[in-house]
């Protein structure tokens, strides 16, 4: 009986895991590039069950009676990698990927990948992410725009008054899910190798969030109901404790 | 990752902070609909995304949205006519230096600009224009060159009686707003350099025009409505995980 206590239990965790998860999702919701995360739950490994020795039937011990589960347990999270829409911003330094592709940028932790083009170009006429890590491109250094009328092309030339420079560099990889891993303020850190990318940029625009605002509530409202259900459950067992406690064998 | 409850409100926490503050940068900007050489502001945010629990004693939050930075719009205003030769606009890249009541510079985009008593060249506030030169007392007639050269007519002769510089920062957007629709250098913007209007990608001076306030306000419409959208979305995720705290509060009651 105490079993169930613990499955029920379980679910209320797992449920509070993945309502954090959905705020997470909403809190980002209008963030450029952004990709929702999903949780991945799993069950607690089976576990059989064998019949207790007991007076009313001699000579069971250890016959099993089959399986039984333990709960449910979140096991992290996983990214949804799907394409945002695109947003006309009309700003020179938005970009956007139409395509498999991420920006390379250079962080203090080392390179790091995002599809955040929300780009500034800073004093020294790099350009910068929101966070101030810089673009790098297809030689590995951060680009370098100079002033002037800017013009980025599909293939991330960059046009200053009609004279190309530096060309932006866009890394691909052949599954993101399994190759990325997600490091806080919406850039991935690589595990697995990263090609080139023949994904467009179009700038003026940016990728919007991949956060669905409609599936997102039906998945909260699921939450909640499977929450309440886990309540009622451990209530249910703490129930039937005190009758097992308090009114068998009373005399 | 470790959830506990109170992780989970402050990820709407941060949320709904960080909405109020992007609904005060488009209110700012929707009030300066009209502001001659007004650039709007975008509030950018950024993740915030910490695998684990922090230390007990910190109080910022590990997840949710957290602050990045604004960034002002370079994009060009449209240019409306103006009555006065010394109103004028800049078409293209490039700032006018105000020197501020405490002697440090400014820059704008407004240039309504007018001779005061003194005769000296002042914008609207007041607050003498960066400028070589002096304006003659009385003149038949003023004009600005889109080189900011400024001309004076006496006796039907056109003479040259000064030049206005054009500044211009490696980024623009970086520079802070002051009051009186001026704005300051910061760390963000770079130094100024000076320069020549319509040469070496300056500005143009037009004469005679301003420049009207940048906003697009179809953009800005958007940009409010998806804000409040977002924020009514995170008071719904704190309001349930105030509600399933409340269900694991009443677990014993029966």
């Amino acid at each position: 009986m105490v079993r169930g206590f613990y499955s029920a239990a379980s679910a209320l965790l797992a449920g509070l895991f993945r309502q954090e998860l959905l705020s997470h999702n909403i809190a980002n919701i209008n963030l450029a590039g952004y990709k929702s995360l999903n949780t991945s739950m799993d069950e607690f490994e089976p576990k059989l069950l064998s019949r207790m020795p007991g007076v009313s039937m001699p000579g069971t011990v250890g016959v099993e009676v089959g399986q039984t589960s333990l709960g449910v347990a979140p096991i992290g999270t996983e990214t949804y990698f799907a394409e945002g829409s695109l947003r006309d911003t009309k700003q020179p330094f938005d970009l956007a990927i139409n395509g498999d592709g991420f920006f390379r940028i250079s962080t203090p932790n080392g390179e790091r990948f995002t599809r955040d083009g929300r780009f500034t170009r800073d004093e020294n006429g790099n350009l910068a992410t929101v966070d101030g890590y810089l673009l790098l491109g297809v030689d590995g250094q951060p680009v370098v725009v100079p002033q002037g009328e800017t013009a980025i092309d599909a293939d991330g030339v960059i046009r200053v008054d009609n004279q190309a420079g530096d060309q932006i560099a866009l890394a691909a990889f052949a599954n993101p899910v399994t190759d990325l891993q997600r490091d806080g303020a919406n850039t991935f850190a690589a595990l697995g190798e990263a090609t080139a990318s023949t994904a467009a940029i179009r700038q003026g625009m940016l990728e919007m969030s991949n956060v669905d605002a409609s599936r997102t509530m039906a998945q909260m409202i699921s939450v909640a109901r499977a929450y309440e259900a886990a309540q009622r459950a451990v209530q249910l067992q703490d129930e039937m404790t005190g009758k097992a406690v308090n009114e068998i064998g009373r005399l | 990752m470790t959830t506990t409850a109170l992780t989970a409100l402050h990820v709407s926490v941060s949320a709904m902070l960080a909405r109020q503050f992007e609904m005060d940068v488009i209110s700012n900007n929707l009030a300066n609909v009209n502001t001659t050489g007004y650039k709007p502001s975008r509030a950018d945010f950024q993740e915030l995304f910490v695998e684990g629990v922090p230390d007990n004693r910190s109080t910022t939050p590990y997840r949710g949205t957290g602050p990045g930075v604004t960034r002002r719009s370079t994009l060009p205003g449209a240019l409306a006519p103006a009555s006065s030769p010394l109103e004028m606009a800049i078409e293209g890249d490039g700032f006018f230096a105000v020197t501020q009541p405490d002697g440090t510079t400014a820059y704008t985009r407004d240039g309504r600009f007018l001779q005061d008593g003194a005769n000296q060249l002042v914008t609207v506030t007041g607050q003498p224009v960066v400028w070589d030169g002096a304006l003659p007392q009385e003149a038949e007639a003023l004009h600005v060159n889109v080189d900011g050269t400024v001309m004076a007519r006496a006796n039907g002769q056109w003479t040259q009686v000064g030049a206005i510089a054009v500044f211009r920062f490696d980024n623009p957007g970086g520079l802070l707003a002051a009051d009186d629709n001026l704005l300051v250098v910061s760390e963000a913007s770079g130094d100024p350099a000076q320069g020549v209007g319509g040469q070496n990608g300056f500005g143009r001076i037009i004469s005679g025009a301003t420049e009207n306030s940048a906003i697009d306000y179809a953009e800005e419409v958007t940009s409010m409505i998806l804000a409040q959208r977002a924020y009514t979305m995170s008071i719904k995720a704190f309001q349930q995980t105030d509600e399933m705290m409340g269900m694991a509060n009443r677990l014993r009651s029966g």
